[in-house]
Order: C-alpha cells, then sequence, then structure tokens
C-alpha cells in the first residue's frame, strides 16, 4: 500500500533521562547531547510524569533505584497507561532476577553503571528505533482511519461486501442498487482509500478490522 | 591550681569555623591536645571550681596553724583532695595530695615554733594528730586515684566499644558506600567520554568541552569527599568534642545511608528545624548514634513489610537552649513491654541482631549529658527520641 511513510528520518529524537543523582543526570545528558539528541532530564518519575510527551521518537534512561519508587514498578505502570516509550535502565547493581524481569516485559537494555559510552547509545538508538516504528505505524493507523472516514456509508457497505468477496452483480443485489452505481462506488473507493488493487483494499479493510477490536496501538 | 585549658576552650568556641572536623586537625592543632587533656565537656566545669578548693586548702592550712597542735584540723584536706578529683586528672590529683600533705607537715611544724609545747603529752597527742591527717590524706588520694583509674578505663572502653560499633555498622553500610563512590565514577566516565565526542565533533566544540571537563572536576572531587567519609568512620580516634551543628551531622548520615534506603525502598522524611543551637561533642559519635537509630528503623520496616515505607526525622529546640531529635518509623513497633530494655547491651530480638545498637546510642548520648528514650508511635512502629545541650547562641 502506498501509505507515505512519515519524514521521521529528519525529525529530531528525544532522550529523556530520570535519575535522582544530579551529578549521574548531568553527565548523561552530555552523553546524548554530543551525539546530537535533545535531551529531557528528570529527577523522579513523578516529575517525568508530569512532562508533555512530544510528537518525535521518546526513548526514556531510567535509573532502577530511587527513593520512594522502584524503576520496574515504573515501567509496568507506564506500559498500563498506553504511554508506550522504550526503556533503557541503568543501575549502580545490576542483579540478574531484576534484569530478566526488566527485559520481560519489554525493556531494550539493562547497564550496570559505569557503562560503556557505545553501549548506552546503541541502546538508545535501538529504544529511539522502536519508538520511530510505533509512531509511524500508529501515524499510518490514523491515516487510515482518516481516508475510511472519508467515505460515504454507501461506499462503507460496498468496501465491506467486496472484500466479503462478493462480485458487483452480487453487491447491486443485495444493496438493491443498479449495477453502474456499484461501479462508481468502488472507483470511489479505490480513490479515497488511495488502494492500488483489491488485494490492497483487502489487507486494508483487514487492518481496519483489527483497529476496530483493540486499543489504537501497534500491530 | 586552674588548668591551663579551661579558658581556652570556652572562650574559642563561639567563633569556631563552619567546618569543626576540618578546623579540628589543622587550623588548632593544640585544640587537639587540649581535648586529650579533659575530653570531659565543659558543661560539668566550673572554672570557679579549681579557685575555691586551692583557696578552702589555705583556709585549712591557716585554721590548722592557729589552732593549738594537739587540734588536727589537717585532716580537713581530704576534702580538698576530693575536690580535686572533679577537675584534675591522675597527676593532678597525685599533686594535689603531695600538696595537702606538704602543707599538713608544715603547719604542724609552724605550731611546734609558735607555741612551745606545755605538757609532753599534747606534743604526742599532736604528733599522732599530724599522722592520722597525713594517713587520711594519703589514703583518700589513693581512693581518688583508684576512682579516676576506673573512670579512665571505663571511658576508654566506651571509646572502643563505639569503634567497634562504627567498623559493624561499616559493614552494613559498605554497599552504601559502594553505591555512593559508584555515582560520581559513572559521571567521571561518561563525562569523559563526552568530552571525546565533543572533540571529535565537526565542528569540535570547545565550550562543552570545558563544561565536561569541570562536571569531571566536580565528581572527582565528590568521591574523594566520600572516601574522606568513610576514613573518618573507620579509623579510630579518642573522642574529639567541637561544637556540632546537629542537623549537620544528621545529613551526613542520610548520605551515608542513602542507598540502603532506597534499596528498602523507605522514604525519609527530615523536618530539621533552623536556627538550632549548636551542641558540644564528638562529631562522629553523634553520627554513630543517629545512624544506629536510623538503621533499626530500617530494619523495623523492611521485617514488618509495613507500608507506607517511611522514616520521620525531627529536630527541634527545647528550652532552654538544647535540641531534640525524633526519628520516626512506620514499622512493627517496639514489641518488648519493657521499653527500656531494648537499651540493655545485647539485648535483641533479631536472628542477626547483637543487640549492641541502642545501648552504644545510650552510652553515645549521656557521655554528651543528654537522654534518650523510646516511644510507641502512632498509629504503628516506634519513635526515638533524644535529647541534648547546647548553647545559647544558634547556628549560624
Ligand atoms: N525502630 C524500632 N522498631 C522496633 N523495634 C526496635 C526498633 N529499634 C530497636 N528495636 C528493638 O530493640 C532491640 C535492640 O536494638 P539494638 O539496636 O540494640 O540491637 P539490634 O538492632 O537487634 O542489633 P544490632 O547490634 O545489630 O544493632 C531490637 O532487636 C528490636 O527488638
Ligand atoms: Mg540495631
Amino acid at each position: 500500500m502506498n501509505l507515505g511513510a512519515p519524514a521521521t528520518r529528519t525529525q529530531k529524537s528525544t532522550v529523556a533521562i530520570v535519575d535522582d543523582d544530579p551529578s549521574v543526570r548531568k553527565a548523561i545528558s552530555n552523553l546524548c547531547e554530543s551525539e546530537g539528541f535533545d535531551v529531557v532530564a528528570f529527577s523522579s518519575t513523578a516529575e517525568f510524569l508530569r512532562w508533555s510527551i512530544p510528537e518525535t521518537p521518546v526513548c526514556m534512561v531510567l535509573d532502577v533505584r530511587m527513593p520512594g519508587e522502584n524503576g520496574l514498578d515504573f515501567q509496568v505502570e507506564l506500559a498500563k497507561s498506553h504511554a508506550e516509550i522504550p526503556i533503557v535502565f541503568v543501575t549502580a547493581h545490576g542483579d540478574i532476577p531484576m534484569s530478566v524481569r526488566a527485559m520481560k516485559a519489554g525493556a531494550i537494555e539493562f547497564l550496570t553503571k559505569p557503562f560503556r559510552d557505545q553501549d548506552l547509545l546503541d541502546a538508545i538508538n535501538g529504544g529511539l528505533a522502536k519508538s520511530r516504528m510505533r509512531r509511524n505505524a500508529l501515524e499510518m493507523n490514523a491515516e487510515l482511519e482518516a481516508r475510511y472516514q472519508s467515505l460515504s456509508n454507501r461506499e462503507r457497505e460496498v468496501m465491506d461486501l467486496i472484500t466479503k468477496g462478493q462480485l458487483t452483480k452480487q453487491i447491486a443485489a443485495t444493496l438493491n442498487l443498479s449495477e453502474i452505481t456499484v461501479k462508481v462506488c468502488r472507483r470511489q473507493i479505490m480513490t479515497k482509500m488511495q488502494a492500488n488493487s483489491m488485494l490492497d483494499l483487502g489487507r486494508m479493510s483487514e487492518k481496519l478490522e483489527r483497529m476496530r477490536s483493540g486499543p489504537a496501538e501497534l500491530r | 591550681m586552674m588548668p591551663p585549658h579551661a579558658k581556652a576552650q570556652g572562650v574559642d568556641e563561639p567563633n569556631a569555623p563552619a567546618h569543626p572536623n576540618r578546623a579540628r586537625r589543622f587550623a588548632r592543632p593544640w585544640a587537639y591536645f587540649v581535648s586529650r587533656l579533659d575530653p570531659r565537656p565543659q558543661a560539668l566545669f566550673s572554672p570557679m571550681l579549681p579557685i575555691f578548693t586551692a583557696a578552702l586548702a589555705i583556709a585549712i592550712f591557716i585554721f590548722d596553724t592557729v589552732t593549738p597542735y594537739e587540734i588536727a584540723a589537717a585532716s580537713l584536706q581530704v576534702v580538698v583532695v576530693l575536690l580535686s578529683l572533679r577537675f584534675c586528672r591522675k597527676q593532678g590529683v597525685i599533686f594535689v595530695s603531695l600538696g595537702c600533705a606538704a602543707l599538713s607537715i608544715l603547719s604542724a611544724v609552724l605550731t611546734i615554733v609558735s607555741y612551745v609545747p606545755t605538757a609532753g603529752s599534747t606534743f604526742s597527742l599532736g604528733v599522732i594528730n599530724t599522722s592520722i591527717s597525713l594517713t587520711a590524706i594519703a589514703a583518700t588520694a589513693y581512693l581518688a586515684l583508684a576512682t579516676e583509674t576506673a573512670r579512665q578505663t571505663a571511658e576508654r572502653a566506651q571509646a572502643h566499644l563505639a569503634h567497634v560499633a562504627r567498623l559493624t555498622t561499616l559493614g552494613e553500610i559498605s554497599a552504601s558506600i559502594a553505591h555512593e563512590l559508584n555515582q560520581p565514577l559513572t559521571a567521571v566516565i561518561t563525562n569523559a567520554n563526552a568530552a571525546t565526542r565533543w572533540i571529535r565533533s565537526e565542528p569540535p566544540n570547545p565550550q562543552k568541552v570545558t563544561s565536561s571537563i569541570e562536571s569531571i572536576v566536580e565528581d572527582a572531587r565528590r568521591a574523594s569527599e566520600i572516601i574522606a567519609r568513610i576514613r573518618a568512620l573507620t579509623t579510630r580516634a579518642e573522642p574529639q568534642n567541637a561544637w556540632v551543628d546537629i542537623n549537620a551531622v544528621i545529613q551526613e548520615v542520610l548520605v551515608l545511608i542513602q542507598s540502603q534506603l532506597n534499596e528498602n525502598r523507605i522514604v525519609v522524611r527530615a523536618e530539621l528545624n533552623n536556627g538550632l543551637p549548636s551542641v558540644f561533642g564528638d562529631r562522629i559519635q553523634l553520627q554513630q548514634a543517629v545512624l544506629n537509630l536510623i538503621v533499626n528503623a530500617i530494619d523495623a520496616i523492611g521485617a514488618a513489610q509495613a507500608d507506607p515505607r517511611e522514616i520521620r526525622i525531627r529536630s527541634r529546640k527545647t528550652r532552654p537552649s538544647g535540641v531534640e531529635v525524633s526519628i520516626e518509623d512506620t514499622g512493627g513497633g517496639l514489641t518488648t513491654t519493657d521499653v527500656n530494655q531494648i537499651f540493655d547491651a545485647f539485648f535483641s530480638t533479631k536472628t542477626g541482631g547483637m543487640g549492641i545498637g541502642l545501648s552504644i546510642c545510650r552510652s553515645i548520648i549521656e557521655a554528651h549529658h543528654g537522654r534518650i528514650w523510646a516511644e510507641k508511635g502512632e498509629p504503628s512502629g516506634a519513635t526515638f527520641h533524644f535529647t541534648l545541650p547546647g548553647t545559647q547562641e544558634a547556628n549560624q
């Protein structure tokens, strides 16, 4: 399908750093800036939650242990709120069970302080790529939805039947329309949905179906 | 008889520098010796006492000399010897006793010279009385010295106990220390990496290179400060007394114990009042006392799986010029019926507990002329309070 890929490549990427230690926070910010990322830094996850997450790809660098909270619990909480931001964990003492738990819950990487700069930057780039993909997918979904919304009720009915495999004649009979009308509708649908072929339209319809049956997320 | 240091301590303190720890070593080396001479805090010490004692000795001497020989007023000198115990160490007590004995003999000689004995019997009675006086002075001196030795031994034992405790707690908080050091070192390495990148970037960014290097210096300094703190905890020292800001002591301890608190997901709420009077004492011992109380609170919260997991530390001024510190936790609270029992040495309800934490706390607080006690918390948990006497003037 020819959903024009959004120009995210050239877009700025943001790294959100959450660490209660001011000197570590400053140092990671410095490193990320030297790599050309936009950087925002927070001293607690509570502070992070007050931040309005930008439209650009975002990756989070999170200290596992901070006073009054636990990075792993926060990861779960964040996932529940559907704000799916890839997380790179850093920790002072990396115990294996903890890192296993973090990775299972979808962490990008689990690094022990002091980490190699390249390891951190690689992990961040990995996280940003994931965020970008997720963003693109969401944008594509939104685009598809918008195209579908531009169809008239009649056109939607026709599209439904087309994708169920009915021929023009059958559709005309089912909807009590002339074959000409159905053909016109059909052309309209292809144009509005920007579908190249019947197969393409079928895929779009399938995707819309799936979007209807769950929250708007990457599928 | 006035000890030379009595005045020095009193006069010097009001303008004590902001960092008594450092100042104690470098700015006033003599202060160190002064504190060795008389580690007893000033509260005990009145500069009038030696003057009064000397006056008393002379009064007894005059009275003894002017009264007839058979009245042995010299035995009253034992009071002088006992008084000297309040402000002298061993050598001082010996010196005072010898002085008293000399005065008694001198007075006897003077009495004999001026009053020609009338009858032989009275003279021999006088000789017996003089000997009794001398024996009394000698016996008192001996007892005084024994008391002083015992007190010194107890003092040393207490210092030793505090040292042992310091090391024990050091073991407990070694994880904390490792974490504390790891943070600035991580920052150093990361900033150094960033600096390299800023140099290599096209075009190089000298401003960012400079700021990275400045951060490195700052972080390295922080690391070395942490090491200095650990050293202060581990080196064995005689108690070193100075004017101490109790809020600073609490904050220093919180830094040391921070990662253990984080690990246990405990939030500390510190409500430290400004303008508290300074307290006179040994900074490290006071840190030790606060540390033990916090470690106990952490243990209690951990054992009770408490919710919320909070330690509240408050400091406030007491009348007329003392401070009170309370440490409140949300743990399971005190389980013993006798609240004072927990302060006994080797009393512990924990599997790995030695039961010396609170007994050390008590000996430290009492050595500083303070009081420590425990209470049931509201609605749960335990609260420990201690008070310490302070100066008239507030800090800063
Ligand atoms: N905050 C507290 N909450 C509940 N109980 C406490 C608290 N602090 C002390 N206790 C009780 O007092 C006892 C004695 O404490 P103490 O600190 O002297 O020894 P300990 O903690 O058992 O061992 P350690 O020698 O390692 O300090 C503890 O075992 C515990 O039963
Ligand atoms: Mg204890």
